[in-house]
């Protein structure tokens, strides 16, 4: 495996370009988000948007757009990374998404990017890195997927 | 098409999908209560003045109370009214309005709701004014200024040249005459009568009683709850929950009408303030000297 890889240029992505790969990422599915980011400017306090919730509509409103914003991020990366085996920031960087089995299957997209649902779970995530001799993330490992650089 | 494209392509997409569901997520659907402010004289159409800051348009008002009206969500209207009332037509106009309205509106006079401004008040479904406010006054004014006898003493002679006999009546230039005098009385004893009838009628109340009361006088809001003028004194928060309980909601959230300053009105009103200030001081530091060279007591 690792021959065929050297054959092809490819190796383990570096740190700082996975990280850099994220920050553009991150950018545009701000911009991708940013119509609905408005939702809650009119409420002058936490009491007044509680209070707003005593109403059956708008709870479901509410809660419609917060799924909406999950549903959404989660595509940004799963999609992209199940059909291209990248997002814009990874093709900038010449990274990729392999998979540890025959084909990458889009359980395994899902799986490796449920943790950017929260930052505190994209938080020891990433933590593991660090003491994961591959340098991958948790949910990378589960999901037998990994990411590499290509020339 | 390259892989890049392909990428942006489907970026694209979530955008636009992001996009079409904030309309549905951006909607406020709570219930609302509108509050429309009423500050200053009513008057048909301002002008950028010295007045303009302490008047407000029939028409804006008229036209907020419409916008509330069509917005499903507004399910009731409360009147924040603090003005001396206003010209005839002008106030009139925001009677109808107020009458036309199908959702409940509440009267709060805060300081002052006198003449047209408490006959727009009378045509809301409840008024609450505060204690101590001034409420009532109605009665019509009408006042001339007459310059023929400073004229007089400046040599200066009027001529007026009309078509009809009454064409220049309230001219400035020239004493009325008792036929004319009359004639405007007249004319104001006929507003005076529709705004009895229509406050008696808004109120509920008897034509001779409300009659007794139109002498222009104005009256405290704890005298007016007795003479049935007003419904109750209190708060803005009472009106604000009599106008929930009208409109049968428990919890609302209140949406101020604002008239949008440009920035042009806001250089005009601050230049014409200005000038205002200016002259002011000029007329009163003439008028010191003018009143301590005949040595007469003035008050300031």
């Amino acid at each position: 495996m690792d021959i065929k890889r050297l054959l092809r240029k490819e190796q383990p992505a570096p740190l700082w370009k996975r990280v850099l790969a994220y920050v553009i990422d991150a950018l545009i599915l701000a911009l991708i988000l940013a119509p609905l980011a408005s939702f809650d400017t009119s409420y002058t306090s936490f009491s007044d948007l509680f209070n707003s919730f005593k109403t059956t509509t708008y709870t479901f409103q509410f809660f419609f757009s917060v799924c909406l914003i999950l549903i959404l991020s989660l595509a940004y990366w799963t999609v992209l990374e199940y059909r291209f085996q990248q997002t814009l920031g990874k093709y900038f960087f010449h990274l990729k998404i392999v998979s540890e089995q025959k084909h990458l299957r889009f359980s395994q997209c899902l799986l490796r990017n449920i943790s950017k649902l929260s930052s505190l779970l994209l938080l020891a995530d990433v933590l593991y890195m660090f003491f994961s001799h591959t340098s991958q993330r948790y949910s990378e490992t589960l999901a037998h997927t990994e990411v590499i650089s290509y020339v | 098409m390259s892989r890049f494209w392909q990428i942006l392509f489907t970026i694209l997409v979530l955008w636009f999908v992001s996009y079409a569901a904030s309309s549905f997520s951006k909607t406020d659907f709570r219930e609302k209560i509108a509050v429309i402010p009423i500050q200053g004289a009513i008057v048909g159409q301002s002008s950028v003045g010295f007045t303009t800051a302490s008047t407000v348009q029939s028409s804006t008002i008229v036209q907020f109370i419409k916008e509330a009206q069509a917005d499903d969500s507004v399910k009731g209207i409360l009147l924040e009214i603090n003005s001396p009332g206003g010209t005839v037509v002008a106030s009139k106009e925001i009677v109808q309005a107020v009458k036309n309205s199908e959702k409940p509106v509440v009267a709060y006079i805060r300081e002052i709701g006198t003449s047209g401004a408490y006959w727009v008040a009378s045509a809301s479904d409840h008024i609450v004014a505060d204690e101590l406010s001034l409420t009532g006054s109605i009665g019509v004014i009408s006042t001339f200024l007459e310059f023929s006898r400073l004229m007089e003493d400046y040599g200066v002679t009027y001529e007026g040249l009309k078509t009809g006999k009454y064409k220049d009546v309230g001219s400035p230039f020239r004493q009325m005459t008792d036929e004319e005098r009359t004639l405007l009385l007249g004319k104001m004893q006929t507003i005076h009568k529709v705004f009895v009838a229509d406050v008696a009628h808004n109120r509920g109340l008897d034509e001779q009683q409300v009659a007794s009361l139109a002498n222009g006088i104005y009256y405290l809001g704890i005298e007016a709850v007795d003479l049935g003028l007003i419904d109750e004194v209190g708060s803005r928060d009472l009106a604000l929950n009599r106008t929930k309980e009208l409109a049968n909601i428990e919890d609302a959230v209140e949406v101020e009408f604002k008239q949008t300053s440009y920035l042009g009105d806001i250089l005009g009103k601050l230049s014409a303030y200005s000038f205002y200030h200016i002259g002011l001081g000029i007329g009163k530091s003439l008028q010191m000297i003018s009143l301590e060279e005949k040595n007469r007591p003035f008050v300031l």
